[in-house]
């Protein structure tokens, strides 16, 4: 690995870059999540890909883990730092049930605290290089919020990182509607699938469905999508061709 | 012809290394090359380096980085043996590379595959990439060299095989 000392301007205000630290670029990375709110709750989909640049290293990597009772995360970009993440969920949550109040974190409360802990990392620039997705139900209350490596937040009836935010984001801005059934939210969520299995060259086609519902979470057995690529131009390819060696 | 050799260039291992579970336990392989540049530093270099009695750890990417890691794994290993009072598991040993990759990371250099037995889970192992994500896996294989073994691995791995069927097959 070839070590390149950064060179900094006279007129820096900067102090030595060797004092800090912080993350440069990431690793081991997950492609896009998509996720929307349904009659009874949330589904997420992502698929089981771990890049390491372009290789596609790791296929079989869930992105996808439950929180607490009430929440499901879904998580893109650096693996080790989504583990690192699902760490600091795991104190947050087990202080939460210390307490033996009979109250629980939610979905939205859960999500507030991961847009600070993104933001402040984002602040001394040692970012958690994710796009996250939270998605819950607490009290019947449906909640789908997405935070970035850069802690911006937000909500809506349905959200995707990376990728998905330019080919699934536009399919479901046309087709998701109030009270999807359970059966149409996953034929949406394949829809979406599917065109980022066609269009993301990071992706594999190697997926799971979570749900998420008062009841409680369950994530799919991993499975794929049935493609088309029956074109009349692959039929007979050698038909016209002017010989062959 | 040139016989520029950059001696001063940093001692890579240019590797291969692999860890296989079967029906047993695990069995672990890696090469003997050191690099420097084009040079060979050591033609004899001990890759899988013992952790505990039930766990070792295959080595790639810089050598300093993952001796020193690996020293301060066994370290920390044998104190919680002692603490514990009986053997650490190969999920211990595998988070605490984790742990030490994942906080250093803009400074290692080093991807670890760590392969052990314990009563509890049988055998396991565990790939640890550049960046310290933790990933556990019925196989792995890393280092430079690894890049050739994809599609190997890929469509001749099965599970449940035997001891001589993952060593003579996968390892050697």
């Amino acid at each position: 690995m070839q070590f390149t000392a950064s060179k900094q301007p006279e007129n820096c205000l900067l102090g030595p870059e060797s004092d800090s630290q912080r993350t440069l670029y990431p690793y081991v990375t997950g492609t896009s999540v998509v996720a929307l709110k349904y009659k009874d709750g949330i589904l997420m989909a992502a698929d089981m890909g771990g890049s390491y640049g372009s290789t596609l290293r790791y296929k079989s990597v869930e992105r996808m883990k439950p929180i607490g009772k009430h929440s499901l995360l879904g998580a893109s970009g650096e693996i080790s730092d989504f583990q690192e993440i699902l760490k600091y969920l795991d104190e947050l949550i087990l202080y939460d049930n210390m307490w033996d109040d009979g109250n629980s974190l939610g979905p939205k409360e859960v999500h507030n605290y991961l847009t600070r802990v993104m933001y402040n990392r984002r602040n001394k620039f040692n970012p958690l290089w994710n796009s996250l997705v939270l998605g819950g139900v607490k009290k019947g209350e449906k909640y789908l919020g997405t935070v970035s490596m850069i802690g911006v937040n937000f909500e809506d009836n349905h959200v995707a990182t990376g990728f998905g935010n330019h080919l699934a984001r536009p399919i479901l801005r046309q087709e998701w509607h109030e009270n999807l059934s359970f059966e149409d939210g996953v034929k949406l969520l394949e829809k979406c699938m599917r065109v980022l299995l066609y269009r993301d060259r990071s992706a594999i086609n190697k997926l799971q469905i979570a749900k998420i519902t008062e009841e409680g979470m369950t994530i799919s057995q991993p499975y794929s999508l049935k493609t088309y690529w029956e074109f009349s131009a692959f039929e007979n390819p050698t038909q016209g061709a002017v010989g062959s060696w | 012809m040139d016989l520029e050799m950059n001696l001063n260039a940093p001692h890579s291992m240019g590797t291969t290394i692999i860890g296989v579970t079967y029906n047993g336990g695990v069995v672990l392989g890696a090469d003997s090359r050191t690099s420097t540049g084009m040079y060979v530093a050591n033609r004899a270099s001990d890759k899988i380096t013992q952790l505990t009695d039930n766990v070792y750890v295959c080595r790639s990417g810089s050598a300093a980085d993952s001796q020193i890691v690996s020293d301060y794994v066994r370290y920390f290993l044998h104190q919680h043996t002692i603490q514990l009072g009986q053997s650490a598991t190969s999920k211990v040993a595998a988070n605490l590379i984790r742990l030490l990759s994942y906080n250093n990371k803009n400074m290692l250099e080093t991807g670890l595959i760590v392969g052990g037995w314990d009563k509890y889970e049988g055998g396991k192992i565990y790939a640890i990439p550049l960046g310290g994500t933790l990933i556990e896996q019925p196989f792995a294989i890393g280092g430079s060299g690894s890049s050739y073994l994809y599609g190997f691995f890929d469509q001749a791995w099965k599970e449940g095989m035997t001891k001589e069927e993952a060593e003579v097959r996968f390892v050697l």
